[in-house]
């Protein structure tokens, strides 16, 4: 970037804060703050301050009987007075929203509320969907993305944060890849037992990709395998508030037992890529998948910033013509990050490239693509 | 006239939630601007006032708010959190509702039509990288700090919002 860029850009910043309004007044409605985050605590926080209620109902009678127990029964209401005495004592040096901060003086009896400020930025691995071009089937390729995101809540752990990402409000991918999870479906939890990891969902999930059939397949599929993208996993168990699901999307699938990684590969591209095209330094870059090819020929193109073939190859995969099986490549290419990767295969009839799946490389960037960033 | 135990605690208690008042109000009242300048930059002249106030407001009922030793740089983060959660097109919104208004309802204040078009085309996360950087002259490391992402995605954020930019630049 040119000095005369960074001089604008120095120019933009100080007149986009130059119309910076007043700041406003002190914020004193921390008690209501309080107390309106309290109220959407997690039930077991509520059924824990519940408990500590019954605990101290029981116990202050029980300690006043012993004779011994003054302290804790006075500290209890000594916390409350000294909560209305600090708000009144706020009251009297504020303004204009002095009369708001009255009200829930006694809001300290309430556990402090949880807060998640200031969100951490999470990396993942998760499945997006692209179209490909000369396409025999017009089935979507699943490719693996790796990136970071600003999770909304507290993220899966353990390799599922793709889950996570997938789901999260204002997922963005990369130019040419698209998601058919919608945004309204939330994960509440994974548990993963042996080969199988089950996700638990809100009922969004029922409804589908709202894109058809064939929207609800690439649906299934990007999440069984961003769910089983790491960790060995083989199939994956929907349910919806725990209870197995048996109606969903526009067909109402039975969706009950365990979905492989194999259960709507009908639907899929010939050719998919599981290996994020990511690297750094002189190391060969891996392009792996699976693919469902003639005479299982996997091919592949390095195409540079100027729309250059820069480098070929081909690779055999572990099964062809009726089954799927897998691939992979080095590449060993000086790359620099600007260069696309492209695989597919040669049609039979005409040899032109098929299926073809096109993935930009990131190179020297560890930390992947931005899957929060909204304009990107 | 002898001062009881529970006395004695209820006044306790009383000065320490008003040093911890005092002290929070002392905060504010030292990064009150800036923050609503950073603010403006995210979201925008409309809505920076609310967005510092609810990010006040967490970061001072946050658990580990007492024991943070950075406080600016927390509230910057709190503030970007809050900026993050703000509807992305609110902006967008309110330049159309500001364009349609008539000049009696208009805002008063100075508004800058052309920065805002121009901003208006990155996230909140490539705002924050670009005020940061370019206003507040930090370096790549401490702006990763404050926004609370590495930086490598710093630069990602940067090397974006100057492509967004490229127009505004040229």
């Amino acid at each position: 970037m040119s000095r005369s860029d960074d001089r604008k850009m120095k120019e933009l910043t100080d007149r986009l804060v130059a119309m910076s309004p007043e700041p406003p007044p002190f914020p004193e409605e921390v008690s209501v703050t309080q107390r309106e985050e309290s109220s959407k605590m997690r039930p077991i926080l509520v059924f824990a301050g519940a408990a500590l209620v019954v605990l101290l109902a029981a116990g202050i009678p029980l300690l006043l009987a012993r004779g011994g127990g003054e302290g804790e029964p006075v500290a209890t209401t000594t916390t409350t007075v000294a909560s209305t005495v600090t708000t009144v004592d706020q009251a009297t040096t504020t303004t204009a929203v002095a009369p708001t901060t009255t009200a829930p003086a006694v809001t300290t009896t309430q556990p402090a509320p949880t807060t998640t400020v200031p969100a951490e930025e999470a990396g993942a691995i998760l499945y997006a969907v692209q179209s490909p071009e000369n396409s025999f089937t017009g089935n979507p390729a699943l490719v693996a993305l790796r990136g970071t995101f600003m999770p909304g809540g507290e993220p899966m752990h353990g390799g599922f944060e793709g889950l996570s990402a997938l789901t999260a409000e204002g997922l963005t991918l990369p130019d040419g890849f698209t998601s058919m999870v919608p945004s309204d479906v939330e994960i509440f939890g994974v548990t993963a037992e042996d080969h199988t990891v089950t996700v638990d969902m809100n009922e969004a999930f029922l409804e589908g990709s709202g894109s058809g059939l064939l929207g609800d397949f690439t649906m299934l599929n990007q999440l069984i395998y961003t769910a089983t993208a790491q960790g060995g996993f083989e199939s994956v168990v929907f349910t919806v508030n725990g209870e197995p699901v048996t109606t969903f999307g526009s067909e109402g699938l039975d969706l009950s037992g365990p979905q492989g990684k194999d259960a709507f590969l009908d639907q899929v591209n010939s050719v998919n890529v599981d290996s994020p095209l990511q690297g750094q330094g002189d190391a060969p870059l891996t392009v792996a998948g699976f693919a469902n090819v003639f005479e299982a020929t996997v091919s592949l193109e390095v195409v540079d910033a100027g729309g250059n073939v820069v480098h070929q190859d081909f690779a055999t995969a572990t099964c062809g013509t009726g089954c799927w099986g897998a691939y992979e490549f080095q590449v060993d290419y000086a790359f620099v990050g600007e260069e696309t990767v492209r695989v597919f295969w040669h049609s039979a009839e005409d040899g032109s490239p098929s299926d073809v799946v096109s993935i930009p490389v990131l190179w020297d960037d560890p930390d992947g693509w931005d899957f929060s960033s909204g304009t990107s | 006239m002898a001062v009881t135990q529970s006395q004695a605690r209820l006044r306790l208690n009383v000065m320490i939630t008003a040093a911890g008042v005092m002290d929070n109000e002392q905060v504010y009242r030292s990064y009150a601007e800036e923050l609503t300048r950073y603010a403006t930059g995210l979201v925008g002249p409309f809505d920076a006032a609310d967005v510092v106030t609810d990010a006040c407001l967490k970061a001072f009922s946050a658990r580990r708010w007492p024991e943070v030793s950075n406080r600016r740089a927390y509230l910057y983060r709190a503030v970007l959190s809050v900026a993050t959660d703000h509807h992305r097109s609110t902006l967008s919104r309110r330049l159309r509702e500001m364009k349609a208004a008539s000049p009696e309802t208009a805002p008063q204040q100075d508004i800058d039509i052309d920065v805002l078009r121009a901003v208006e085309r990155l996230s909140v996360q490539q705002r924050a990288a670009v005020l940061l950087t370019y206003w507040a002259d930090l370096p790549v490391e401490a702006v990763a700090d404050r926004m609370g992402i590495s930086t490598g995605a710093v630069k990602r954020h940067l090397a974006r919002a100057r492509k967004h930019l490229e127009e505004w630049l040229s």
